[in-house]
């Protein structure tokens, strides 16, 4: 099963529409495929309609006392299950943060779920914490959605510091841009040269798509409800991107 | 898990959806068509495994799916782009190790195809999601030869994970609808038996429930029957060279039949037990070449990995030869099974199983546990005196013939087993041990043989690197069979102790 962690400090860059969307195509590619809503604001188990439900909550799973899988839910589309947030997930930073060893909790946790899947998005939620941290120690991959401006280039500083301040250097640090907005001469500049050493950009943008905000309202992956659109076209390129490098041997950061 | 409900014929299909509608707020999506390949090997590998294997066509759209059979769990579902006969015609992945692991070296097989047309009824909560779902289908089966055959209009209820008990719920409701019944199985269940199949309607393994006091020849009849119907039930993946297998569920049938005949000859008509053990050695024979050029080709594969890399280079044109000698056994083999002398090979066996001509007094009446009793016991001693009689100067022949001995053992063991106490387990195990080893010593030479014939064969122009495999691979045959000769004495030790020959003589309830 490989990891992906959908991250950025910033919050509002895309990383739940990120993390449904790439589970959608990878889901029609053959692959089983899970999402893990480990965000709060539980916008993942929004859109795919799963009412946000976790047997023991954060403290059962996180102490293994119940296993992951009796809370996963088959979503609308077929290889493509959730497992999803509620509000004790508030407390994963508490939880983690009083465990031994936090960075490698996670890990533990998902490990009933490697015989069933074989991709694993997570969706988590903005800035820096234990949670993140346990996070960085369960992934093959952080995959980080940013906007393509000064500010949103400083937090890929601020991961890859974080990174290699924890000796958490083992996942692969991806990242692309985020609501693209082309008619922005700062934003065509940064996607046309995005710096070098931060992460291995996947050369895939998504567009500023109002199709991607009517996610909340279709509460579907965009390819389901808008499949000609160019947010579904531009998810399908990331997706072919992102797996191509799945497949592939790690490559450095940029 | 899927839940199967059977529509009574005379309900009209269009008032069944309504009141599914309106009684169950049931959603329904448009019709449309698709056509389900039902996939297994010929022996039923998969659904031994626990997986439902099947090929989904609707549209120039076509994709794989691998359910687990107990849950109902849709394990892998993947675009396609054609069928797959084995595992290597798809992409590295779940479904292909799963497959892999389960199918062995057996190819994959068109159960049942069927013609559907289905519409998805959806039942969905207050926030709009999916929690159940209903496949109603109705269509026809397509065999292989012949007309279409119809399929009754049916409801197969899909759980979802983590909604098991909403799918509880609705079937509860739909039991309360009339003219629905609740079937065994699953649509690939009903899909099947319309094509008059069933899964594990074949099986290779050996299951007779005799009475120790039927009539002995009663036994013998039903034993040829079952034996002739495998021989022609794997006539045709012999002649299509489907896959290795069918050749020897054949052979090994054709073996099992000429040792019972031998063994209780007198239980059969006189002067026709001389006639079929003449053909059935000839048929033996004729099978022989193609299974053994089947096995060496199996063996050269496994053996590459143990030769040095100068001589696995050569493994590739090895094959290659040993290949164009096996189209030639196969080809020879092909001829023997469309022949007249084969014809009447079958067309007397079939009369045998029909009760023409037994004699109607004799050792054919006598009590079948008796008569049994008395060959397991007379050959378990012929098993001792062979072995105790070999030693480190014995030439191979004699390792051989005690294979081959062992062997006759073990088909009566095997055919006989169920009116012995579950004890006799114990005594076949050791059996098995000690037929191991000489097993394995007689493949180890069958091998030298075989690859020492294709190099001094002129015809063959064996490649210089096919050459330097074939004197890597002898060479390592060699040391295992010295190794395996070293062996012997230990297993067959294990098997000739006095614990052991005094429980056969009480399970059988003969004296010494």
């Amino acid at each position: 099963m490989i990891v992906v962690g959908v991250h950025n400090i910033k919050g509002g860059v895309g990383k739940t529409a990120t993390a449904v969307n790439l589970a959608y195509f990878a889901a029609r590619s053959g692959m089983r495929t899970l999402v893990w809503d480990l965000d709060p604001q539980a916008a993942a188990s929004f859109y795919f309609r799963v009412k946000p439900k976790l047997r023991g909550g954060a403290r059962g799973l996180i102490g293994r006392e119940h296993d992951p899988g009796d809370s996963i839910k088959a979503t609308d589309f077929p290889n493509l299950d959730l497992l999803p947030a509620e509000r004790s997930v508030r407390k994963l930073d508490l939880l983690l943060d009083a465990a031994d060893k936090p960075g490698r909790q996670l890990r533990k946790v998902l490990k009933p779920l490697r015989r069933d899947y074989d991709l694993l998005l997570l969706d988590c939620a903005p800035g820096i914490s234990p949670a993140v941290e346990s996070v960085l120690g369960a992934v093959d991959v952080l995959l980080m959605p940013t906007i393509p401006t000064i500010l949103s280039l400083r937090t890929l500083e601020q991961m890859a510091r974080f990174c290699a301040d924890r000796e958490l250097e083992q996942a692969r640090r991806m990242a692309f841009f985020s609501m693209v907005d082309r008619r922005k001469r700062m934003h065509r500049a940064i996607v046309e040269r995005p710096p070098n050493g931060l992460a291995e950009f996947l050369g895939a943008d998504i567009p500023y798509a109002s199709d991607v905000e009517r996610m909340g309202e279709a509460r579907a992956p965009v390819a389901a409800f808008a499949p000609s659109s160019r947010a579904a076209q531009a998810y399908s390129t990331l997706w072919a991107a992102l797996s191509g490098r799945l497949q592939a041997p790690g490559g450095k950061h940029g | 898990m899927a839940i199967l409900y059977l529509v009574a014929p005379d309900v009209d299909a269009d008032a069944l959806l309504r009141r599914l509608q309106t009684a169950v707020a049931l959603q329904a999506q448009a019709s449309r068509s698709v056509k389900h390949v039902y996939l297994d090997t010929f022996d039923w590998r998969l659904h031994a495994a626990g997986w439902c294997f099947c090929c989904l066509q609707e549209g120039r759209s076509r994709y794989a799916r691998l359910r687990e059979i107990d849950s109902g769990r849709e394990v892998v579902r993947m675009p396609i782009d054609r069928l797959p006969v084995w595992p290597e015609d798809l992409p590295a992945g779940v479904l292909r190790a799963s497959l892999s692991g389960a199918m062995s070296i057996r190819a994959l097989l068109r159960m049942a195809d069927a013609r559907i047309e289905e519409r998805t009824l959806e039942l969905r909560d207050d926030e709009g999601k999916l929690v159940a779902q209903i496949q109603m289908r109705g269509g026809a089966v397509i065999p292989a030869f012949g007309k279409e055959r119809p399929l009754p209009l049916s409801l197969e209820c899909e759980s979802l994970r983590g909604y098991e008990a909403e799918l509880q719920r609705l079937c509860t409701r739909l039991e309360e609808i009339p003219g629905l019944a609740r079937a065994a199985g699953d649509f690939r269940t009903l899909a099947l038996g319309c094509a008059e199949r069933e899964p594990g309607d074949y099986s290779s393994k050996l299951d007779f429930r005799f009475d120790p006091e039927q009539a002995s020849h009663d036994a013998m009849r039903e034993i040829i029957r079952h034996l002739t119907a495998t021989m022609s039930l794997n006539l045709n993946g012999i002649r299509q060279d489907i896959d290795t297998e069918f050749l020897h569920d054949f052979r090994v049938a054709v073996r099992r039949l000429r040792s019972m005949l031998r063994q209780f000859a007198e239980v059969f008509p006189g002067p026709e037990y001389t006639w079929f053990n003449d053909e059935l050695r000839w048929l033996g024979g004729r099978t022989g070449d193609l299974r053994d050029l089947d096995v060496l080709l199996m063996a050269i594969a496994k053996m590459a990995d143990r030769l040095h890399p100068a001589a696995a280079g050569g493994i590739d044109d090895l094959a290659q030869v040993i290949q164009r000698r096996r189209d030639g056994a196969r080809d020879s083999l092909v001829a023997a099974l469309g022949s007249a002398r084969y014809r009447r090979l079958q067309e007397r066996l079939t009369a045998l199983v029909e009760d023409r001509g037994w004699p109607r007094e004799g050792p054919g009446l006598d009590p079948l546990g008796r008569v049994v009793a008395k060959r397991i016991a007379r050959l378990h001693r012929r098993v001792l005196k062979q072995g105790r009689a070999i030693d480190n100067d014995s030439p191979p022949e004699s390792l051989h013939d005690l294979r081959k001995r062992c062997k006759q053992l073990r088909y009566v063991l095997e055919m006989f087993a169920n009116i012995y106490p579950a004890a006799i387990g114990d005594y076949i195990d050791r059996l098995k041990y000690l037929q191991d080893v000489l097993g394995s010593y007689q493949d180890c030479a069958v091998y030298e043989e075989e690859l020492l014939q294709i190099l001094a064969s002129d015809n063959a122009r064996i490649p210089t690197a096919a050459a330097l495999a074939v004197g890597a691979m002898v060479q390592s045959l060699e040391s295992r069979k010295h190794r395996l000769r070293r062996r012997f004495a230990g297993r067959f030790e294990r098997f000739d102790t006095q614990r052991n020959n005094k429980r056969l003589r009480q399970l059988l309830g003969v004296e010494r």
